[in-house]
C-alpha cells in the first residue's frame, strides 16, 4: 500500500477504537481500506455516510471507521438499515455482515431486504467460517471441511450467496477477494451507484481458525489460493449468470465436478467468479420509490390547499 | 377545544402516535394488533411519514431504531408472539438508549395460545423479557383514551429518557369503541427530541449523567458517533472497564428512579375512605372500575387504584396503599403476575388477593362485587 493509500484511509478511521481486534494478516483489514477508499474516491461527505454492521469479527468493522455507525445485533444489520434509510434517505447506507450473521442468523433479514430493494450498499465478509466465536461450521464451510464442531469433516453444502441474491432479485451482485484488492475497490464504487440493493460478497481469509483447521495456517497461501479458486468473470461466464438461478447450484443434491475452462476437477462448491455477476443500472431503490410517492402526496396537499 | 370521536382502542393507539409526531413505522401483522399497521399504513404518507411491513418482528424491532437513530419518532406493535421476537433488539435499545415505543395488545399465551382473546400475560415479560438487568417503562392503557393519551405519553417517556417504552395493551380496550376527545393541532404539547447544541469534538452520545440523558444527535447532522450493544463509555466506545461499566448501571438506573414523579401514572377513586382497595390496569380496569360503583350503591368501602405506569412499579403509593386498607383485591387476566409484585412491596400489611384467568373471558364487575362481598360480608 502506497503513502498516499494509508493517509487517506488513516483519515477515515477512528484513533481511539484503534488497533483493531483482528488477528495479524486477517483480510478484514484489507476491506476496511478498500471501503474507505471506494468512499474517498466517491466524494462522500463522511457525515453522509452509516456503517452499519452486524456481530463478528466482520461486525466490529463499524466501530474503527469514522461514519455515523452501529455494531447492532447478529444478523440484523440490514433491518436497522432499512429504518436508518428510510428515515434518512439523504444519507449513503453500507451494510457489512460476516457470512454467518448474512446468510443463517440473519438470513430472512438479507433475503427480504434483497426483495424489498432497499438502497444500501452491501458487503458480506465470506471467510467460510464462524471467526468471532472461535470456528464454527458457518452457512459457507465448504464440505470436507474440519471445523470446531465439525472435527470429523462437514456434510452440509455450502451456500451460494450468489444464488440467493439472483432469487431474492438483487440488482447488483458481484464477487471480490482480498486478494485482488485494486478491483475490489472498484467494485464497492461500482455497487454505490446502484439505487437498490447493491451486494457485494468478499473471499476472505481466516487463516487462525479455518485454515488451521484445514492444512493452511498461513495467511499468505489462503490469499494466495484465492487466484486459482476464483475465475475473472469474463462475457461468456456473465451470460450464462443471466439465467435466474445459476443451474449448477441449482436442485445439486450432489454436486458433481463439471467441465468448464480453468475449472477441470473442481466441484461447483469451489469454483468461483470474479468482478460484476449481476448489474441492474435502471433499478430503483425502495427507498427512491417511498420518498418520490411521499413528494407526490406533498405535491398534492399543496395544491389542493391552495 | 379538543374533537370528540367515536373511535375503537386499536385507532386511538394509532392517532395518538401521530399526534405525538411519530413519523416511522414498522411491522408484521397480528391479531388482535394488526389494525395499528393497516391504519398507520394509510395516515402516516399523509402526514410525511413512512411505514414499511418487515419480514418479522426481530426486523421491525431493528427498523425502528435504524429509523430513531435517523432523528425519527418510530413505533412497531405487535402481540405476544412477536413481542416475543423483538426481546433481543429491545434489549439493544435499552443498553444504547436509543428512543421508540413498543405497542403490544396482549392474547392468551403461551405461544399461539387463543389468537383473538384478551388477556394480561405479559406483565412480567414486559418488564424482564430480553436477558440481563434493566430499566424499563411500560404503561397499560384502561380505556379507548387512554390509548391515546399514553401512546402520546409513551412517546414523551421514550424521548425524554431515552428509552424503549411498552404500551402494554389487551384486547379488552383495543377492540373496544369509545367517544374519546381528541386534541386539535396545537392543543397538544408534544414533547421534541432535544438536539445537542454543543461542538462534535466535546458530543458524548452516552454521557453517564445522573438522572437524566444526553441529547441523541440525528445521524447525519454532523455528530457522527457510534453506537452498539456493547458496554460503552460515554462516547459509545466498548469497554470492560468495571469502574465505567458501574457508573453506566448508575446512570441507567437513576435516569427512570430519579424521575418517578414524572413517569408514575395513575388514577384513584374513592380510596379516602376505602376499606377494600381494587388495584387494575388495562382492560380489567374498566370492570374494576364499574364494580367500585356497584359497590358504593351497596355501602360497600370500596375504592380503585387504576395503574397506567405499571413499570417501573410505584412502590411508594401501592406501600402506602396497603398501610391503609384492609385488604387489597388484584383482578388480572393472568395468574397473579402484578399482584406477586403487590405482595412484595406490601410486606404483610394487608391481605391480597388476586382474581385470576387466562380462559379468554373477561373478568366481569359482578365477579369482582362477588369476591369483594365474601370478604367484607358478616361472615368473612
Ligand atoms: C443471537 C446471537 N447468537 C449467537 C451469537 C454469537 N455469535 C457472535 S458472532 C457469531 C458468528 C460470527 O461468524 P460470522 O458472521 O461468519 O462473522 P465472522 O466473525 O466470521 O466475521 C456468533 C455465532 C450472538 N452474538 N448473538
Ligand atoms: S478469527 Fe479469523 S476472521 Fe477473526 S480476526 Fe482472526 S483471522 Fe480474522
Amino acid at each position: 500500500m502506497n503513502l498516499q493509500t494509508s493517509l487517506i484511509i488513516r483519515d477515515y478511521l477512528r484513533p481511539a477504537m484503534l488497533p483493531t481486534t483482528w488477528c495479524p494478516g486477517c483480510g478484514l483489514g484489507i476491506i476496511m481500506s478498500s471501503i474507505a477508499q471506494a468512499i474517498h474516491y466517491q466524494g462522500l461527505r463522511k457525515d453522509d455516510v452509516a456503517m452499519i454492521s452486524g456481530i463478528g469479527c466482520t461486525g466490529r468493522m463499524s466501530g474503527y471507521m469514522d461514519f455515523n455507525s452501529i455494531h447492532t445485533t447478529h444478523g440484523r444489520a440490514p433491518a436497522f438499515a432499512t429504518g436508518l434509510k428510510m428515515a434518512r434517505p439523504d444519507m449513503h447506507v453500507f451494510v457489512i455482515m460476516g457470512d454467518g450473521d448474512a446468510m443463517s442468523i440473519g438470513g430472512n433479514h438479507l433475503l427480504s431486504a434483497m426483495r424489498r430493494n432497499i438502497d444500501v450498499t452491501a458487503i458480506v465478509v465470506n471467510n467460510s467460517i464462524y471467526g468471532l466465536t472461535g470456528g464454527q461450521t458457518s452457512p459457507t464451510t465448504p464440505r470436507d471441511s474440519k471445523t470446531a464442531t465439525a472435527r470429523h469433516r462437514t456434510f452440509e453444502r455450502a451456500m451460494e450467496l450468489e444464488v440467493l441474491a439472483r432469487a431474492a432479485g438483487a440488482p447488483f451482485f458481484a464477487r471480490a477477494t482480498v486478494n485482488h484488492t485494486a478491483s475490489l475497490t472498484k467494485l464497492v464504487e461500482r455497487a454505490m451507484q446502484i439505487s437498490g440493493f447493491a451486494l457485494i460478497e468478499v473471499i476472505s481469509n481466516c487463516h487462525v481458525l479455518y485454515g488451521r483447521m484445514n492444512d493452511t495456517p498461513e495467511a499468505a497461501t489462503m490469499i494466495a489460493q484465492m487466484d486459482v479458486q476464483t475465475w475473472r468473470s469474463t462475457p461468456a461466464l456473465q451470460k450464462r449468470a443471466e439465467r435466474a438461478v445459476r443451474m449448477t447450484a441449482a436442485g445439486a443434491a450432489s454436486v458433481e465436478p463439471e467441465t468448464v475452462d480453468g475449472f477441470e476437477g473442481m466441484s461447483s462448491d469451489q469454483r468461483k467468479d470474479r468482478g460484476v455477476i449481476i448489474e441492474n443500472k435502471g433499478s430503483v431503490g425502495f427507498s427512491r420509490r417511498y420518498h418520490s410517492l411521499l413528494e407526490e402526496l406533498r405535491n398534492d396537499r399543496r395544491s389542493g390547499g391552495e | 377545544m379538543p374533537r370528540f370521536e367515536v373511535m375503537h382502542g386499536n385507532q386511538a393507539i394509532a392517532e395518538g402516535a401521530i399526534a405525538a409526531g411519530c413519523r416511522f413505522y414498522a411491522g408484521y401483522p397480528i391479531t388482535p394488533s394488526t389494525e395499528i399497521a393497516e391504519i398507520l399504513s394509510d395516515r402516516l404518507p399523509e402526514v410525511d411519514g413512512v411505514f414499511v411491513q418487515m419480514e418479522d418482528e426481530i426486523a421491525s424491532m431493528a427498523a425502528i431504531i435504524g429509523a430513531s437513530l435517523g432523528g425519527t419518532k418510530s413505533a412497531t406493535a405487535t402481540s405476544g408472539p412477536g413481542f416475543s421476537l423483538m426481546q433481543e433488539n429491545l434489549g439493544f435499545a435499552i443498553g444504547s438508549e436509543i428512543p421508540c415505543v413498543v405497542i403490544n395488545v396482549q392474547r392468551v399465551g403461551p405461544s399461539t395460545g387463543l389468537p383473538t382473546k384478551a388477556a394480561q400475560g405479559d406483565v412480567m415479560q414486559a418488564r424482564w423479557g430480553t436477558h440481563g438487568d434493566h430499566p424499563i417503562i411500560a404503561l397499560s392503557p384502561g380505556s379507548v383514551q387512554d390509548c391515546f393519551d399514553l401512546t402520546v405519553k409513551a412517546f414523551e417517556f421514550s424521548e425524554k429518557y431515552r428509552t424503549p417504552v411498552i404500551v402494554l395493551a389487551d384486547a379488552m380496550v383495543s377492540a373496544l369503541e369509545e367517544r374519546i376527545a381528541v386534541p386539535c393541532a396545537g392543543e397538544l404539547a408534544v414533547y421534541e427530541r432535544p438536539r445537542p447544541t454543543g461542538s462534535p469534538q466535546d458530543y458524548l452520545p452516552f454521557a453517564f449523567t445522573r438522572g437524566g440523558v444526553a441529547p441523541l444527535a440525528p445521524f447525519g447532522e454532523g455528530y457522527r458517533y457510534h453506537v452498539t450493544g456493547l458496554l460503552h463509555d460515554e462516547r459509545g466506545y466498548p469497554t470492560e472497564d468495571s469502574a465505567l461499566a458501574s457508573r453506566w448501571w448508575d446512570h441507567m438506573h437513576s435516569k427512570i428512579d430519579d424521575n418517578l414523579d414524572d413517569i408514575l401514572l395513575y388514577e384513584e377513586r374513592h380510596l379516602e375512605d376505602a376499606e377494600v382497595a381494587l388495584i387494575a390496569y388495562g382492560g380489567t380496569a374498566m370492570a374494576a372500575d364499574r364494580a367500585v360503583s356497584l359497590a358504593r350503591e351497596q355501602g360497600i368501602r370500596l375504592g380503585l387504584l387504576k395503574l397506567q405506569t405499571i413499570w417501573p412499579f410505584p412502590e411508594a403509593r401501592v406501600r402506602a396503599l396497603a398501610r391503609a386498607c384492609r385488604r387489597i383485591i388484584v383482578p388480572e387476566l393472568n395468574f397473579g403476575q402484578l399482584r406477586a409484585e403487590i405482595e412484595r412491596v406490601a410486606a404483610g400489611a394487608t391481605l391480597v388477593e388476586g382474581i385470576n384467568k387466562a380462559d379468554g373471558t373477561q373478568i366481569t364487575p359482578g365477579e369482582i362485587l362477588e369476591v369483594v362481598r365474601r370478604k367484607t360480608g358478616p361472615e368473612a
